[in-house]
């Protein structure tokens, strides 16, 4: 076991250069470090007044804390479960330093939990520095005592570990079956067959649910109803640190125990999946070769048929994405993922309808808060995406971007290039994902194209700022490719897009309500179409400063130095 | 058709090029020695784009690379040392890729990358990945791909890393053509008997700095060392022992 930290130390060496042996790369770090510091001061403070602003609108109600840490905890297990299948099948079986830790006498054991370890902490940090600032705020609010503050979190790291031992168990068994040039086919098919099943699972749960009162507060209970269920292991441990809070050592011990039990499982089950069927996944990963023959030929005319417009440096670039994109694993296992928990949201959306037994105002009030509900929630599944597709894009050139830099364009010219390939694609999901989410609603016509329209504003404001602070936090010495996505600059992008969502709120909130809150404007068609087209002009201006801003940054950090 | 003027790159207080200038001409192979660490692959990069100088100017084919990057690149062939391409893409797509970075018309790039891949015998491989590739086969796409778009002037990093003795051989054979038919070809090496055999002109850079320029007779008659080969005057002017 000593070897453990021999094999993790080049992992934590190059963090350490990085930060004091890269000149302004080590300030940079230094600099996104010293805000992330900040962000969680807001994530906890934000979430504090939440609470207080919640307790003040329903006086005399008392809110369960199990509710939205059942809820947080669930969507948490879910991203570390996704990211850490992803990352170990590039930590296990892609990683470049394979070769060289094979040849060293390095046991099968420590090779396993060294990698492990590895995996855990690259895919949970960013987790827990969101999380761990939310549970101190509960605590706070629910006045809990010192107990909770230590152990809560420690609660959390254990649930999390079932989350990255069941991520590597996955990729082990994925690699192990499906031989890497029918893998993207494949592991389609198998989405969409469990897609299905999910689907008709999710609704015989929804029918036996017992109706609910048809009012807001109940709806909003409703869209949890699903992260609820008591058998969810998020659920248990929610209400483990909610006994916590309440100063009850049973339910915190029984969720410890539970979290425990099932990781040692799983270690156990990982153990014996690596021992049998390791050595037949990393021959089926290395081995190269296509599913399809490819008519190099054939593919390069088809480009120029399909990008008539753009000049031909720019589409050089988009079919070069598209090609490099379509043909790596991790992102086709990234992607399916990254749809079903799209699915997930879209199905959970739907559950909120109309409240009818409520005053007019009331409930132009509620469709407000929906409506602008259904572009802040869109707008994270499609930052989501981003952080995982958009935001590596520049750093995936790895070391190939020497091409770029010595070919006659400009490197704003690449950045641009970039971002016309992924605007596209990301403005489909975001379209189909924020009109699905508007009908959801039965929100009028001109609500729906206008909810549309502003998401897919936004969705452009989110690839610019993607791409440019992925120029910004370039890293092309990476081990895998699966690093880029849970890098400290990934952090910084997906709170500065929180940040740029937020600021949409204004301009659509005000579009919202002057359609909404004044029936007369809904009755002239020339006043409906002023409010709409001036909200989204402003937003139209907003993301695209947005755009022109994260570009010029990015392309000033990766200009000749 | 290659100026460099007082280029210097300084790191913090240590100088990897430390004011140097050169002219190469046109159609012809210059050679730029220098053991490792004197500065040649930092010259190299500063003189492909990827690194800013830090004082100093860069002419290609007449045009300043840092006021006119676009037109001075478009003319300009870069094969590094390591050939770090796309692993994703086959041969033909990357080949493809290159033409459009560099706006060789349709039909003309066809006719070129077929040219090329046939010259550097790859045609059989180009519809595999080059992730399939060997480090060999790299190499000489990497060459194609420098050589597709025509260039006036190629910029080569220690060519014969990772080649074959025929591959070695026909890179050679190549380069000689090239330079006949009018391309400027700056080689950076530290082979010295790839030097002697094929460059017109050579430099010798040492701790950044330029020790000596010219033909090969004119450093002989530098040296004093007029029956000696190429190696022996190198070595006794890089020697740890010589003041410069």
């Amino acid at each position: 076991m000593s070897i453990i930290p021999v094999l993790l130390q080049p992992r934590l060496l190059t963090i350490k250069n990085r930060w004091f042996k890269s000149g302004n790369r080590g300030f940079r770090e230094f600099f996104a470090a010293i805000i992330s510091v900040v962000m969680m001061y807001g994530i906890y403070t934000s979430t504090l007044s939440t609470l207080r602003d919640a307790k003040g609108l329903f006086p005399g109600v008392t809110i369960d804390p199990t509710i939205p840490l059942g809820i947080m905890l669930g969507t948490l297990f879910l991203m570390i479960f996704l990211s850490a299948a992803v990352s170990a099948i590039g930590a296990l079986f892609l990683a470049k330093d394979l070769d060289l830790i094979g040849a060293t006498p390095v046991s099968t054991g420590a090779f396993l939990f060294a990698k492990t370890c590895e995996v855990g902490i690259s895919v949970s940090w960013m987790v827990c520095l969101f999380a761990f600032p939310a549970l101190l705020a509960f605590g706070a609010f629910y006045d809990a005592n010192i107990a909770y503050m230590i152990i809560a979190p420690l609660l959390c790291v254990a649930f999390f570990a079932v989350a990255v031992s069941l991520g590597m168990i996955t990729a082990i068994i994925f690699a192990s079956l499906i031989p890497s040039e029918k893998g993207r086919p494949l592991f389609l098919s198998l989405f969409l067959l469990s897609f299905a099943g999910f689907l008709a699972f999710m609704n015989g749960l929804t029918w036996s649910h017992p109706s609910l009162p048809q009012d807001p507060a109940h709806h909003l209970a409703r869209l949890t109803s699903i992260a609820l269920n008591p058998w969810l292991p998020s659920t248990r441990c929610a209400q483990g640190i909610t006994g916590l809070m309440r100063g009850d050592s049973a339910a915190p011990l029984w969720a410890a125990l539970e979290s425990v039990a099932i990781l040692s499982l799983l270690s156990i089950a990982t153990v014996v999946a690596f021992t049998r069927l390791y050595d037949r996944g990393l021959s089926r990963t290395q081995q190269t070769g296509n599913l399809f023959k490819i008519h190099s030929r054939a593919a390069h005319k088809l480009s120029r048929i399909l990008l008539p417009f753009s000049n031909s440096s720019t589409r050089a670039i988009i079919t070069k994405e598209y090609k490099v994109f379509s043909r790596d694993l991790t992102h086709t296992v990234q992607l399916a993922l990254l749809l079903g928990l799209t699915f997930l949201y879209l199905y959970n959306y739907q559950l909120l309808q109309g409240p009818t037994n409520v005053s007019a105002d009331v409930l132009a009030i509620w469709n407000i808060f929906l409506l602008l509900t259904n572009i802040a929630l869109g707008s994270l599944v499609v930052t989501s995406i981003c952080s995982r597709f958009v935001f590596p894009s520049v750093s995936l050139e790895g070391q190939s971007f020497w091409l770029l830099q010595v070919a006659p364009l400009s490197i704003r010219d690449v950045l641009k290039a970039k971002c016309k390939s992924w605007t596209l694609p990301v403005s489909c999901i975001g379209g189909v994902i924020f009109i699905s989410g508007a009908m959801a609603l039965n929100a009028d016509i001109p609500l729906v194209l206008a909810s549309c329209v502003a998401g897919i504003i936004i969705c452009q404001g989110l690839v610019g700022l993607g791409i440019g602070l992925g120029a910004f936090f370039s890293q092309f010495e990476w081990e895998h490719s699966t690093q880029i996505s849970t890098s400290l600059g990934s952090f910084i992008f997906m709170m500065t897009s929180m940040i740029v969502l937020s600021l949409n709120m204004v301009p659509l909130g005000c579009m919202f309500g002057a359609y909404l809150l004044f029936p007369e404007i809904q009755s002239a068609q020339s006043q409906v179409l002023l409010v709409l087209g001036v909200g989204l002009l402003i937003t139209y201006a907003l993301n695209k400063g947005v755009y022109w801003w994260a570009l010029s940054t990015g392309a000033r950090a990766l200009q000749p130095k | 058709m290659i100026t460099l003027n007082n280029l210097s790159k300084s790191y913090g207080s240590f100088k990897a090029v430390n004011d140097i200038s050169l002219q190469v001409p046109t159609g012809g192979i210059f050679a730029f020695l220098g053991v490792n660490g004197a500065g040649k692959t930092t010259t190299i990069r500063m003189i492909t784009g990827i690194l800013k100088p830090s004082s100093g100017s860069i002419y290609l084919g007449g045009y300043d690379l840092l006021a006119d990057p676009i037109r001075a690149k478009a003319i300009t062939g870069y094969i590094p040392d390591r050939p770090n391409l796309y692993p994703k893409l086959t041969g033909r797509e990357f080949l493809n890729f290159m033409c459009d970075l560099y706006r060789v018309p349709g039909k003309q790039a066809e006719k070129r990358i077929d040219e090329v891949l046939e010259e550097y015998s790859l045609t059989q491989w180009q519809d595999e990945l080059i992730e399939s590739y060997s480090h060999g086969m790299k190499q000489r796409l990497a060459t194609c791909a420098a050589l597709v778009h025509d260039p006036r002037v190629l910029i080569v990093d220690e060519p014969m890393v990772g080649l074959d003795p025929h591959g070695a051989r026909n890179l050679k054979e190549a380069f000689k053509r090239y330079a006949k038919a009018g391309v400027t070809i700056f080689l950076s090496t530290h082979s010295l008997n790839v030097a002697e055999e094929l460059a017109d002109n050579l430099a010798i850079i040492h701790k950044g700095s330029i020790l000596t320029t010219g033909t090969l007779d004119d450093i002989r008659e530098l040296t004093g060392k007029h029956d000696e080969g190429l190696e022996h005057m190198f070595l006794e002017l890089t020697s740890p022992s010589v003041e410069h």
